[in-house]
């Protein structure tokens, strides 16, 4: 595949560096790069892959460009508001580069898809803003037999790291599962600072080049994390861990391994500290389950009941009744609502309430304030 | 014994500070670090973090030595 004058012209500066040169470039344009995602983590990627001259680009997103996306996603503007990325991403990019071959799929990665689209590809990056579709990435890269740069943001910071190169590690072996539902901020964005998904999807594309180049040294095998605040970056090794390898590699793809973690608590009902006084107040009878470790204070008399560490809720469960009404609480209201949605989803239990706000809103309660006060005279 | 704590995403959140020095008694695991870090930041327990010791991820307990620098690590899932 040899390149053209106009395209020895466009590359020159990067040609003349020793390690690339003309033999570096015709690598390039033979690469086959897959982007997950054109948002704040693909558009940068997407923009530094085109016009280095990756001869083949494919983006898949289903979502459209969204007026609040532009202040970091810069490979698009104001006019292409409404429009699916993948789509917009093509459109922008030819016009950046019309020396590269981009194909824009506008649909969803899912289970069924990803591992035979991942096969005609060399190189996947990860650039999804969701853990049911980073983990997605992750195992259909593995089956596929194909690396994946990784890329991750949270407010100020980023990890960026390559997975399953060369026999390195995966990501399941940086983290095994997914978090469970509502403990990581996921769906809803937390807020960023449009330089941060910059920085980190420009290095995703460092890592991407240097790959295809064979150049430098890859973050395979390590965890880089940056933080944008104080400037500081950390590099953690990690190993490849091959029983959980064997262990993914034997596992088939199916829809139960990757649902968004956000859908699966929704369904938790949720009992306010009002709404339960009216309850004992008419005398019904409730089961009280409280989820914190056994040494956890304060305890409080009215909710005295049955003490299961939110631990131990997966082997412990057989005394909650399932006929009953049952309020189940910790502290905050955080770990008791996991193990709501645990007992739902996994144990069928339908007459469980987490008490929101746990202990906190319970002692916060105007009721409760005057009976403490009460007490302490 | 003291050990230097770095504290990243959610973390440090709930931390409210990126790193600490912490004196964690004469001898401990990294699973007793745990339990101690658990009980001192409550909402530290609804985090699935890693742990690495010295810039290494640990795949299973080991004991800490004084100075160990030991880094908690949540997943970030933003893009």
């Amino acid at each position: 595949m040899s390149l053209t004058k106009e395209e020895k012209n466009r590359y020159s500066r990067q040609i003349q560096l020793n390690e690339i040169g003309v033999d570096g470039q015709e690598k390039l344009k033979k690469a086959k790069v897959l982007v997950i995602g054109a948002g704040g983590l693909g558009c940068p990627v997407l923009q530094y892959l085109a016009a280095a001259g990756i001869g083949a680009i494919g983006v898949i997103d289903f979502d459209l460009v969204e007026e609040s996306n532009l202040h970091r996603q810069i490979l698009f503007n104001s006019s292409l508001i409404g429009i699916n990325k993948a789509i917009a991403a093509k459109e922008q990019l030819e016009k950046l580069n019309p020396f590269v071959t981009i194909t824009a799929y506008p649909k969803k990665l899912d289970y069924q898809n990803a591992v035979s689209l991942f096969k005609d590809y060399d190189l996947i990056i990860d650039g999804t803003d969701n853990f049911a579709t980073r983990y997605l990435v992750n195992d259909a890269s593995l089956l596929a037999g194909k690396p994946f740069v990784y890329g991750a943001i949270h407010r100020f910071e980023g990890q960026v790291a390559v997975f399953n190169y060369k026999n390195g590690p995966t990501y399941r072996c940086l983290f095994p599962t997914p978090p469970k539902a509502n403990t990581i901020p996921n769906c809803s964005e937390s807020g960023v600072l449009g330089v941060l998904p910059g920085i980190i999807g420009t290095y995703q594309a460092n890592e991407a080049l240097k790959m295809i180049l064979g150049i430098g040294e890859t973050l395979s095998g390590k965890l880089m994390l940056i933080n944008t605040q104080n400037n500081s970056t950390t590099l953690i090794k990690v190993d490849r861990i091959d029983a959980a390898i064997k262990k993914q590699l034997a596992m088939s793809i199916s829809p139960d391994n990757y649902i968004i973690d956000c859908e699966t608590t929704a369904s938790v009902r949720e009992i306010t500290v009002e709404e339960l006084k009216e309850k004992l107040a008419s005398n019904e009878a409730i089961q009280f389950i409280d989820v914190r470790e056994l040494n956890e204070l304060p305890q409080i008399a009215e909710l005295s009941g049955l003490k299961i560490p939110s631990k131990q809720i997966s082997d412990s469960y057989a005394k909650i009744s399932k006929n009953k009404t049952v309020v189940i609480y910790c502290q905050t209201g955080k770990r008791s609502k996991r193990a709501v949605s645990f007992l739902q989803e996994e144990l069928d239990f339908n007459t469980l309430w987490n008490l929101q706000g746990g202990i906190e809103s319970w002692l916060n309660s105007e009721s409760n304030k005057v009976n403490l006060i009460k007490e302490t005279i | 014994m003291k050990i230097n704590l770095k504290y990243f995403g959610l973390v440090s959140e709930i931390a409210k500070t990126n790193e600490e020095f912490l004196d964690i008694g004469k001898q401990a695991s990294s699973e007793d670090l745990s339990r101690l870090l658990e009980e001192k930041y409550n909402n530290l327990y609804e985090v699935d973090y890693r742990m690495a010791i010295n810039k290494t991820l640990i795949n299973k307990s080991v004991e800490l030595a004084e100075n160990d620098t030991v880094a908690i690590l949540p997943p970030f899932s933003g893009g």
